[in-house]
């Protein structure tokens, strides 16, 4: 049949040449560190690109190669786990954020960074360090560190006559929300739709002080002081009315922005740069502080770290590059410029060059936030229990169910399916 | 003497044509499904030891009361999604069929197919638009503000419509495909014999369309109940909450929390179910086998 | 007598067609919806989601293809060239895996059926980790055989050409038999012709199948090179933050996609739908 003996040879070469294109070209005399993100490659080559032209002693001898691990942490560290168990190359840096870095520290598989950050460590915040460190050790550098920040219209609040500083407990903060309804009754100051996000009942949380088990692994969210705390607080909010019931990262929520339905939102970080996306129009309007006293210690997850594997084809080289890339002001000041992220860095707090941006104005209160930063306790299996809480909290706030009841089967349903988290 | 010669041969003929695929098979199902069973009886984080727990797993999956959640409302979008979807998409095929539509056959099919040849997660993030609250195109058309994906009662059905939606335009092709079967001479001699079109789509076309019903039947069970990607794009701002998660979100929560044996475990209790719904369906399809 | 004209429109050819288009609506719009959400801003996306754009803009399609140097073509590249191989060889092996066990008789045909069967059981979640080590140790991950190779023995495929080479009339194969045809060329000649339009549909579905994989080549590849579009277009992020949806982005992204596969499917539609009878035999 000819038809098929075309189609054959098509396939065939159709095959040959995908496999040509497969192999991989000659040795190159520059050292490849691999870098794996998530996301989009398109966010690291450039500031790779930054690093490079900043450090003509590299610029010869290292070359930078990104890999797309998946579309989220959660596909990394998956990655990672079985890249550990399969033996294979490991790469050299990987993206990972903070809830993840408990697990993999903890099993010792993370290249000690001690030694290469040395030379930067006394212009590294406080805040950062405890980020970058397991057991008092260095293993990870920061990418972002995400404080808790309320974003808010400052023109509005002006105009109501509102001042953050004086916002300093939750039922004061009601009562900013019920000021504002006065004069601008469809515009609200959260929203609390359920389910809520992990990060809510996280920086919740760091506020509270709670933990779902003991040290040593027993899940106790029914006794646990902070635990309590954290979910009637958010019950508290929620049900005094004064917020919206907007889902976060549902449709709505982006267009809330735009026709003034959320005029301010208690977030991390990371929020900056949604705002300046979707609303470029109300630059100028918007402004960051630290949250309300009553619950602004802790932060928003930690924040985006990277770390090296300890047996990495070039952990040594990995971590000095590494260092350099996370810790120096200059190339810090030069990826701040072209992607809006702060550094954790002393030099930083104290540099004119942060302190006003273009569109939030005067950003020390994002230098305050940072003040009471402090980083919520996760362990090996915290993205798992967080779902599995994160139901319950769903379900106790919709008033489903009480408390007491909620909490105890919170601790039944972790006991089953994790066990206990060191182990 | 000839006979017996060709006999011989052709007792190798069928397994030599099953057999590259056998081959294929053996590799990439039948190692990993095994690795995976025996991994249900183990903790595993994936790297470093595993160790022996036996069926601790399965006890705790059968007593993890979400679990139970989560199977009940994959079994939720199976049904309420499987009626309308074969329905619809067998009404459709027979129409193909009728003189009043032949001519008009390469307009219409390419538009009934549609729904498949757009991405699942394209499909999703356009229903999310859809049914979304203030912005949603339902809610602005109708001038309304029903919750659909942010009411805890109403959030299922968007997942049901997206599954019908999609699922007409494949089951369209499999009957349209399975009708060809059907030839033409006997369904003149039935105009013939005085059948209008309801008494042959009764008394001729269902029988015989049996078998593919059948294998349609099964196919859509089982894949309703893998069903993962469309709950989770179309419900999740983030994550799904678990009372509205479909199954397979247990395997994928365990997976990335690093507890490979339950995940395994999870999956495979997954399995006997769907092997327990099958028998079912086969029996009440009546008689033969597969 | 008067001679009617065989315009006469019936009523019934009124409500059949009636009921395929409104079908047809709802079969397109979301798609009209995604074609237009690509021409709109992500601000105006949102608080206009049904009508055409205030603003016709291409921002969206020039985001794309500056999208880190021709990702996006290189991407869109490799998911065609793996969809069409692959197709390609699963329908040949899944149709000569349907015609062993359609036609023949043979010990261990009732177990191995019911293995395959188990086959679809199994969701692919669970046999992706083994895979992935598996794969590891050959060092097949981040190439196009590893997409290629993994379920290439499609047992929906091998069912569909079973049922339908059943209803073959053994009579057709005995006469070629008799003429002195061996069983291949019975295979090619005879069985495949008379099978044509499940091939057609197969392939189509098998193609579509391929080309919207999402969680197996995300699993394996990690290298853009080998991606598939697929995989990259959910995440079509401008910043680092793995919640936020782009919708304006991903939609025009998804149209990209989409376009070409219709021009495709209305161009071959015939050849792969056509409607053959089988009226080969007679008596």
């Amino acid at each position: 049949m000819k038809k098929r003996k075309i189609m054959a040879l098509i396939t065939a070469m159709s095959l040959t040449a995908g496999l040509a294109a497969g192999t991989t070209g000659f040795a190159e005399e520059k050292t490849v560190l691999r870098m794996m993100v998530w996301g989009s490659i398109d966010d690291y080559v450039p500031n790779n690109d930054i690093f490079l032209e900043n450090s003509p002693e590299y610029a010869d001898s290292i070359e930078l190669s990104v890999e797309l691990g998946g579309s989220g942490d959660a596909d990394v560290a998956e990655r990672f786990r079985l890249m550990l168990a399969s033996g294979e190359e490991l790469p050299d840096m990987i993206r990972l954020n903070y809830t993840q870095f408990a697990e993999f520290a903890a099993a010792g598989v993370l290249y000690d960074l001690g030694t290469a950050i040395a030379p930067y460590e006394e212009d590294i915040i406080d805040a950062a360090k405890e980020l970058m460190t397991y057991d008092g050790v260095y293993y990870a550098a920061i990418h972002e560190i995400k404080p808790k920040i309320w974003f808010y219209r400052s023109d509005i609040f002006e105009e109501c006559g509102i001042d953050v500083a004086e916002v300093k407990t939750m039922d004061d903060f009601i009562a900013a929300a019920q000021t504002i309804s006065e004069t601008y009754p469809d515009s609200y100051l959260e929203n609390y739709g359920t389910p809520l996000n992990n990060y809510d009942l996280t920086m919740m949380l760091c506020a509270t002080g709670g933990t779902f088990c003991d040290e040593e692994g027993n899940y106790h969210c029914a006794e646990d002081e902070g635990v309590r705390a954290a979910f009637e607080n958010l019950k508290k909010l929620k049900d005094s009315g004064a917020f919206s019931d907007i889902v976060e990262w549902s449709a709505d929520w982006q267009a809330a922005f735009s026709d003034d339905t959320l005029i301010s939102q208690l977030l991390g970080g990371w929020m900056k740069d949604h705002l300046i996306n979707w609303t470029p129009e109300n630059a100028g309007k918007w402004a960051v502080a630290p949250w309300p006293e009553e619950i602004a210690a802790g932060s928003e997850s930690g924040g985006g770290i990277w770390v090296i594997p300890k047996n990495a084809p070039h952990a040594e080289l990995a971590a000095e590059v590494l260092a350099k890339y996370a810790c120096d002001a200059e190339i810090q000041k030069a990826i701040y410029d072209r992607t809006g992220k702060i550094p954790p860095l002393k030099s930083a707090a104290e540099d004119e060059h942060y302190l006003n941006s273009d569109y939030f104005g005067d950003m020390s209160g994002y230098f305050e936030a940072l003040e009471v930063f402090s980083v919520y306790p996760y362990n090996p299996c915290s993205s798992q229990e967080l779902t599995i809480i994160g139901d319950y909290l769903t379900q106790y706030l919709d008033g489903a169910l009480e408390l007491d009841a909620a909490l105890e089967s919170a601790d039944a349903d972790l006991k089953n399916q994790i066990g206990n988290p060191y182990q | 003497m000839k006979r017996g010669k060709k006999k011989r041969k052709g007792i190798l003929t069928p397994y030599l044509f099953l057999l590259p695929f056998i081959l294929i098979y053996v590799v990439t199902f039948l190692f990993p499904a095994i690795y995976s069973f025996v991994l249900s009886f183990y903790k595993y984080k994936g790297y470093g030891t595993a160790t022996f727990v036996g069926l601790s797993n399965y006890k705790s999956l059968l007593t993890y009361r979400t679990m139970w959640k989560c199977l009940q409302n994959t079994l939720f979008y199976f049904i309420f999604s499987f009626v309308p979807t074969m329905v619809i998409a067998f009404l459709l095929a027979v129409t193909m069929r009728s003189k009043t539509v032949k001519r008009f056959q390469n307009f219409y099919k390419p538009i009934i197919f549609m729904p498949q040849i757009c991405a699942v997660v394209a499909s999703a993030l356009v229903f999310k638009l859809i049914f979304a609250g203030d912005v949603g195109v339902i809610n602005q058309m109708l001038g309304t503000d029903i919750p659909f994906l942010t009411n805890v009662k109403y959030e299922r059905w968007p997942v049901v419509a997206l599954i019908t939606w999609r699922g007409i335009g494949w089951y369209f092709i499999i009957f349209l495909a399975g009708l060809t079967t059907v030839s033409e001479d006997v369904e003149e001699a039935a105009i013939v014999d005085g059948a209008g079109p309801w008494q042959r789509l009764r008394y001729l076309l269902i029988p015989l369309m049996k078998p593919t019903f059948m294998l349609t039947f099964i196919t859509y069970a089982i894949g309703a109940l893998k069903l993962y990607t469309e709950p989770n794009t179309l419900l999740s701002n983030n994550e799904v909450s678990l009372s509205l998660a479909p199954y397979i979100n247990l395997i994928t929560t365990n997976v990335y929390g690093g507890n490979f044996g339950m995940a395994s475990a999870a999956g495979w209790f997954l399995v006997i179910i769907i092997l327990a719904i099958t028998l079912v369906e086969m029996k009440l399809l009546g008689g033969e086998d597969g | 007598m008067k001679k009617r004209k065989r315009k006469k429109i019936k009523p019934i050819a009124v409500v059949t067609h009636a009921i395929l288009l409104f079908w047809g609506f709802i079969s397109l719009f979301p798609v009209y919806i995604m074609v237009m959400g690509s021409f709109k801003s992500s601000a105006e996306l949102l608080h206009n989601s049904v009508s055409l754009p205030e603003t016709w803009s291409l921002e969206n399609y020039v985001s794309l293809w500056n999208y880190n140097s021709g990702t996006i073509m290189r991407t869109y590249l490799n998911s065609l060239f793996v969809s069409t191989v692959y197709t390609l060889i699963a329908i040949v092996l899944a149709a000569m895996a349907g015609y062993a066990f359609a036609k023949f008789t043979f010990p261990g045909k009732n177990i191995l059926f019911v293995m395959f069967l188990m086959t679809m059981m199994v969701p692919q979640e669970l046999n992706l980790t083994p895979l992935y080590l598996m794969y590891s140790r050959i060092h097949w991950l981040n190439t196009y055989r590893v997409q290629i190779v993994t379920g290439i023995a499609n047992v929906f495929a091998m069912f569909m050409f079973r049922k339908n080479m059943e209803t073959i009339p053994d009579a057709l194969i005995e006469s070629a038999r008799i003429e002195g045809a061996n069983q291949w060329t019975i295979f090619t000649k005879i069985v495949t012709p008379v099978s044509k339009p499940v091939y057609g549909a197969l392939a189509i579905l098998v193609f579509l199948s391929k080309w919207n994989e999402y969680l197996l080549p995300k699993m394996f590849i990690s290298k853009t090179e080998y991606l598939p579009i697929m995989v990259i277009l959910p995440k079509l992020s401008v910043g680092d933050n793995l919640y936020a949806v782009p919708w304006e982005l991903v939609l025009t992204g998804c149209t990209i996609v989409t376009i070409p596969l219709i021009i495709i499917f209305l161009l071959f539609q015939d050849k792969f739908l056509a409607s053959v009878t089988l009226g080969a035999v007679k008596g």
